[in-house]
């Protein structure tokens, strides 16, 4: 692996940014990571704001992780057009050295609303991924890559996950994000260890690491049981280090390794320095971890070919439909069985009868958390 | 300790390139720059909103249109906080 790039989630939070200056003062920040597309709540952003991702553009420590794309959504809609018209301007302004996305479907009406869940893993989801990825490749035109979910419904879904993510990257030579923390939830919520786990990824493809927090929910129906969600809001766990350090000999291409937190966790003092700490942290394992061998993949494609018409999906379409409304109405986790039973994802690759059920409750506790979005 | 750009046919030990490397790795941020985010971030954060930017004109000095604000608002936005923006965290 190359030289590896120390890197925060910045984005335009007062609390973050401030966790992050004095970091940035002692030149310890060799790269941030922005959510391009997360600007869209704001009327005016303070130019200081631009200077900053400037600065990192300029020297090729910038690189762009998108939220809102909403990848597997089977039907093509003009809100991703747009998203794609304002990537190519933004990534003509500044340079980025590599994009990123989520992997899955976002719930909600409302394009800034909602959470990504995840999908069926079978031919035309392939393919809808594809022709998403490539229209990506071809507004950014520099790497692209996926980061892997932390939520699956089932531990079969879970355990082909890297697969699938491999085929999909394959046309346009794209990159994998290993989420650690996204790892770690998986491998609570379905008790299987997490370097076992690590290893259904396909690892030459990471280009990035994701390290971050979250928190701990009690299940309301099944109450021995414990779900992990990465919610951000917490400093990053022990496990997530040690995993860190396992992890980062595995992955010959890597380049970029995130700390991640959301401003709401770091309200006070003491998660700020928490938030130091763990970034100072996270650096010495890198600076003990690298070697001078360098990296070989450019993650670049050779020539793609975009279809003039976006591929679609009704029949998933309608399910991904179906599936919102029922996460984001039901009442409680009994209710949503009972409609997932008579749905049209009953009896199809949805395998809606495999699901854990802690991980239908969770299902519902995100949907209803972002159906509202962040306000 | 000094240390020879790479590039320069000399002896080098791994060790010294590998601080070298990491000198050069090392992303500066300008004093001036620190200090417009300290004051950005500590005024907003003090009055618990973004609403100071919005006598600020916008990018490259173009004033934001109605345009763009009735789309924030279409999208459900008041542009007026600077708090847990959406970067991540949706799980």
């Amino acid at each position: 692996m190359a030289k590896l790039c120390a890197t925060v989630a910045c984005n335009l939070d007062s609390n973050l940014l401030l966790s992050s200056l004095p970091l940035f003062a002692q030149e310890k920040v060799e790269a941030i990571e922005w959510s391009f597309d997360t600007l869209y709540g704001f009327s005016n952003i303070p130019p200081w704001f631009f200077e900053l991702i400037q600065t990192f553009s300029d020297a090729d420590r910038l690189i762009g992780h998108g939220v809102f794309f909403s990848l597997f959504s089977a039907q093509w809609s003009d809100d991703q057009a747009a998203w794609l018209e304002d990537l190519k301007q933004t990534a003509q302004k500044y340079k980025f050295n590599h994009i990123s996305e989520h992997f899955g479907f976002m719930t909600g009406e409302d394009f800034h609303k909602g959470a990504p869940v995840s999908i069926p893993f079978n031919d035309s989801t392939l393919a809808l991924g594809r022709d998403r990825l490539a229209r990506i490749q071809d507004a950014c035109n520099c790497p692209v890559g996926l980061e892997n979910l932390a939520f699956s419904y089932a531990l079969d879904e879970l355990k082909i996950h890297g697969e699938f993510l491999d085929k999909l990257m394959e046309p346009i030579n794209g990159f994998v994000i290993l989420d650690l923390h996204n790892l770690y939830c998986q491998a609570m919520n379905f008790e299987i260890p997490a370097e076992e786990l690590i290893a259904i990824y396909p690892l030459h493809r990471v280009r990035e690491i994701h390290i971050s927090g979250g928190s701990w929910e009690f299940s309301e129906y099944f109450p021995d049981t414990r779900i992990r969600r990465d919610t951000h809001d917490d400093s990053v766990p022990e496990a997530v280090f040690e995993l860190l350090a396992y992890a980062i000999p595995k992955c010959p291409e890597l380049k970029f390794v995130v700390m991640e937190q959301l401003g709401i966790g770091l309200q006070s003092e003491k998660s700020k320095l928490d938030f130091q700490n763990d970034f100072l942290r996270m650096e010495k394992i890198l600076r003990s971890k690298e070697t001078t061998v360098q990296t070989r993949n450019s993650f670049l494609p050779g020539k793609i070919r975009i279809n003039e018409i976006p591929y679609e999906d009704k029949k998933l379409w309608q399910q991904q439909i179906e599936l919102t409304q029922i996460l984001e109405s039901a009442k409680d986790y009994n209710t949503a069985l009972k409609q997932l039973q008579t749905s049209s994802l009953h009896n199809s690759d949805w395998k809606v009868d495999d699901w854990k059920p802690h991980m239908l409750e969770t299902a519902i506790a995100i949907a209803q958390k972002w159906k509202d979005g962040f306000n | 300790m000094d240390l020879i750009p790479v590039g320069i046919v000399q002896p080098v030990e791994w060790d010294d390139l590998l601080i070298y490397k990491q000198k050069l790795q090392k992303m500066k941020i300008s004093k001036s720059l620190l200090q417009a985010i300290l004051v950005g971030v500590t005024l907003g954060t003090t009055a618990t909103s973004c609403s100071m930017f919005d006598s600020i004109t916008g990018v490259d000095g173009q004033e934001v249109t109605e345009a763009e604000n009735e789309r924030d608002r279409r999208n459900g936005h008041n542009g007026d906080t600077c708090e847990d923006c959406p970067g991540c965290g949706l799980g």
